[in-house]
């Protein structure tokens, strides 16, 4: 496998179909790294069980009625909301001997989220905010309503801050999930309508970042290429799917633990939550949040 | 000057290929030099300038920094490339290196000419420069007071040739000896010493000197202030030989600063004092020092053709027109090529053409400076000078469209108020009969015109005199004048309203302006033995000199009527701009 093969993959969190609210909590999050080091981290433990079997189910203290096929933090939150669960979590502090379906399915999220965030390959990168600066700020001209674009503007954001510290050697791939509402018809999704979301996504993201990268260029950084941009869905990574085995489960782990990484964000800076991550003394040294207005050249 | 810094920005995170990215900046420094009372121990530029006690500070505004979402990742520049900067950045303050060609290459790379300063003579020329800086008084020094004193005790010893009053005892080992120095000078200055009592003096001065080296500006100094006492005291040939060791410190020093050469032979002096006499307008003094000057420098073309410019202004004002006006040209004829010296120059001729009645060709000389002058820069002064020629010429219509042209000029250089344009407005009303209109600028200026100090007295003075022509009861404003006048040293220019009272009642202001012109007859004189060819330019013309002056108003005095001075008044520029015969008539 390449060395220099990168990739990010992607996850957002709220509504970015509708930003009416103001105060709405906004966010995107990366997960970065090596396609190698992804790989190695689907075939770590995790009590007695790989990261991608855990990744394959829902979380398995969650009753059955709020379990989707896979890993969602979204339904374990769900449930929460259900049982009018509230206050300051530690992923460090679990319920020792829990019993009860909450404690347990709250020990069983600490440890994914825990393995995330504690994790010395995969790079957690996020950013959040309020529907009204991304109202604001992340809106195009020609096209105010159309989420892709907003929400590939954010994602750019993140990818703008990371590009200049690759070698020009290096590929950086984005992987990110359908913005589109899951429509399904007969139990199948729409794959060309998601395919489209995802082009129109991964377009405005190098759109933006290739535009907020001139400020650095223009600075004139010398010898300095941003790397290649693609999508899973484009060339370079089929290649290594053939190549690699990159299986079709694998992408969707991969999903997954995105989706961890926009959880962490959310429970720990969304001050409007009712549950919040509190960790003082964590060693979340690979995980990164950013305000948009921080990331904004 | 501006430099280009590589400041690097840090990854946001760790795990990325590059950990940090470099991210080329620019830095743009400003030096100034203070003393750090207290003794910094991470002092780096105080020991490379020759005394801990001073410290080198530089404004700094940095360009080309990064942006967000980087900026908060800019880390901090390389420290060795700082302190390299700022040493640097002193070397140029200090024109150790060559400023413009420096200039001219911004912004600058600092590894090159750091290696370039360093090579040779480094730190010596870091620190011969400062101590020849801290005399040269061109170097932005921290306004404190320790500084403030030490700056005018150099410019009242050195260049005023004032004692120094008080010798302070600063912790700072150059400014310490320093005030050793202008102390030495200061004494010397009190009695005759001779040669060897001069020499001896140094020898000692030395003893005590603590600093590992002496910079060498210190003898450069003590020399040319010790020749200058021995001409002074009439010894010219042993003032010879303290010459010979200042020329040959002074050559030492610009060998090691050779982007300092010019500054070095201008720390002579003697030319500065010329000029400040001539500016303060003491006429016989500045003929004084450019006298010796041209004893001092005769071998340097360089150096006499500058004592040639400054004479040529003295003399022109002397009523000496001929040899102004020669000298002018032959300065005009070396300046070919450099245009800022060359319009001026012009324009000087033009003057001297013009006190000469020499209307056409003055009026020719400044079309020339006129033109070479770039429209969006000039200001209204050679306008001026050529709607006073047309004035004089009787071409009245010429002089108002000049006076015209001066005041758009004028204001597009924000200049609102010029006493010379409403000199000669005032004087071609006067001569056009309007005596309404005389009195009627004049009042709308009057308070601005009293208000006018140093040479600006002058255009007040020729107004007064005009304003008197027009309505005689204004005899006390022109008297105020004429006191200025005098003050200001414009004896020639003063005749010119003393004439309205006969001689028996104006015998204080003319015993004044006599004893003034003797002075400056025996500064011309002094000039003439020193200077031969200068004395050659002389012309049998009756022109208003002091010596013609002199003898005119003796008689003046003797028959107690103006008649001696008839033929003279018409000539004494700019107050012929006023019909001198309306004023003969009163007297």
């Amino acid at each position: 496998m390449k060395d220099d093969l990168w990739l990010a993959v992607g996850e957002y969190t709220g509504n970015w179909h509708d930003l009416t609210s103001d105060e709405q909590f906004l966010g995107v999050g990366l997960v970065i790294a090596k396609l190698s080091d992804w790989k190695l981290a689907l075939e770590e433990q995790i009590n007695g069980q790989t990261v991608l079997e855990r990744m394959k189910q829902p979380l398995q203290n969650l009753p059955k009625g709020f379990a989707s096929n896979s890993h969602h933090v979204k339904n374990a939150l769900d449930y929460f909301k259900t049982q009018s669960v509230r206050g300051l979590w530690s992923l460090d502090n679990k319920i020792v001997g829990a019993k009860s379906p909450l404690a347990s399915l709250k020990n069983e999220l600490s440890v994914n989220l825990g393995w995330l965030a504690k994790h010395a390959k995969l790079i957690t990168l996020c950013t959040y905010g309020t529907a009204d600066w991304v109202r604001n700020h992340l809106r195009a001209t020609d096209c105010p309503y159309d989420y892709t674009q907003i929400l590939g503007r954010a994602y750019g954001l993140l990818v703008t801050l990371i590009i200049p510290f690759f070698n020009k050697e290096d590929n950086l791939l984005i992987a990110l999930p359908s913005p589109a509402p899951l429509v399904k018809t007969d139990g199948e999704s729409l794959p060309n309508k998601q395919d489209d979301d995802i082009k129109g996504l991964c377009s405005s993201l190098l759109n933006h970042a290739h535009q907020n990268l001139r400020v650095w260029q223009h600075s004139k950084i010398a010898h300095y290429d941003c790397g290649t941009f693609t999508s899973l869905q484009q060339n370079l990574l089929r290649e290594n799917q053939n190549n690699d085995n990159i299986s079709l489960e694998m992408r969707e782990a991969f999903l997954h633990i995105a989706d961890l990484s926009a959880a962490l964000m959310t429970l720990s800076q969304n001050t409007q939550g009712d549950i919040r991550l509190h960790d003082p003394n964590s060693n979340w040294h690979n995980v990164n949040f950013f305000k948009f207005e921080e990331l904004l050249p | 000057m501006k430099w280009k810094i590589n400041r690097s920005v840090r990854a946001p995170f760790v795990g990325l290929p590059h950990p940090q990215r470099h991210y080329p900046s620019v830095l743009q420094l400003k030096a100034f030099f203070t003393l750090d009372n207290e003794e910094s121990a991470d002092s780096i530029l105080g020991p490379l300038l020759g005394d801990k006690q001073f410290e080198v500070r530089c404004e700094e505004s940095w360009e080309q920094l990064p942006r967000h979402p980087w900026k908060p990742f800019l880390g901090d520049p390389n420290s060795t490339e700082i302190k390299q900067v700022y040493c640097l950045e002193t070397a140029i303050a200090l024109r150790v290196l060559d400023i413009r060609e420096l200039r001219k290459k911004q912004p600058l790379s600092v590894g090159k000419i750091y290696h370039q300063l360093t090579q040779t003579h480094f730190p010596q020329t870091l620190q011969e420069a400062f101590a020849f800086a801290l005399f040269d008084l061109k170097i932005s020094l921290d306004k404190q007071p320790e500084l403030e004193a030490w700056q005018n005790a150099v410019r009242r010893v050195i260049y005023e040739r004032a004692h120094l009053p008080h010798q302070a005892q600063p912790d700072s080992v150059l400014l310490r000896h320093g005030y050793q120095l202008l102390a030495l000078i200061s004494q010397q200055r009190q009695g005759r010493p001779t040669v060897d009592d001069l020499i001896a003096a140094w020898d000692e001065f030395n003893q005590q000197v603590t600093l590992e080296r002496l910079p060498l500006v210190f003898a450069l100094i003590y020399w040319s202030e010790a020749a200058f006492r021995l001409l002074e005291t009439g010894e010219p040939n042993e003032a010879d030989k303290l010459l010979a060791k200042q020329h040959e410190v002074a050559s030492e020093l610009s060998t090691l600063l050779p982007y300092l050469s010019n500054d070095i032979a201008d720390s002579l002096w003697l030319h500065h004092l010329g000029r400040l006499a001539y500016y303060r307008g003491d006429y016989a003094q500045a003929l004084q020092q450019y006298s010796l000057e041209w004893q001092l420098r005769q071998q340097q073309p360089a150096l006499k053709a500058r004592i040639e410019r400054s004479l040529a202004s003295v003399l022109s004002d002397m009523g000496h027109w001929q040899s102004a006006r020669i000298i002018t040209q032959q300065a005009l004829d070396k300046q070919r090529r450099d245009h800022a010296l060359l319009y001026k120059n012009l324009g000087r001729l033009g003057e001297i053409q013009t006190r000469q009645g020499e209307y056409n060709q003055a009026i020719e000389s400044f079309s020339a400076s006129w033109q070479m002058q770039a429209p969006d820069k000039r200001d209204g002064q050679t306008a001026i000078y050529m709607g006073h020629t047309y004035l004089l010429q009787g071409n009245a219509e010429q002089a108002r469209n000049w006076y015209t042209q001066a005041e758009q000029a004028d204001r597009k250089q924000n200049v609102i108020f010029n006493p010379y344009l409403l000199m000669g407005k005032i004087a071609l009303a006067l001569r056009e009969g309007e005596t309404e209109q005389v009195v009627s600028l004049w009042q709308d200026h009057k308070d601005k015109l009293a208000g006018l100090r140093g040479e600006r007295v002058l255009p007040a003075a020729v107004i007064a005199t005009g304003l008197y022509l027009a309505d005689t009861s204004q005899v006390a404003w022109l008297d105020s004048m004429l006191t200025k006048l005098i003050e200001a040293h414009y004896l020639i220019e003063a005749l010119y309203p003393l004439v309205v009272r006969k001689p028996s009642l104006a015998a204080e202001p003319l015993q004044r302006i006599l004893d003034g012109l003797k002075q400056w007859q025996e500064a011309i004189e002094t000039l003439e033995t020193v200077t031969p060819q200068i004395a050659a330019f002389k012309t049998p013309e009756v022109t208003p000199t002091p010596a013609v002056l002199i003898k005119a108003l003796t008689t003046a005095m003797q028959e107690e009527r103006w008649q001696a001075l008839e033929s003279l008044l018409p000539q004494i520029y700019p107050m012929n701009l006023n019909p001198p015969n309306l004023l003969l008539k009163e007297g």
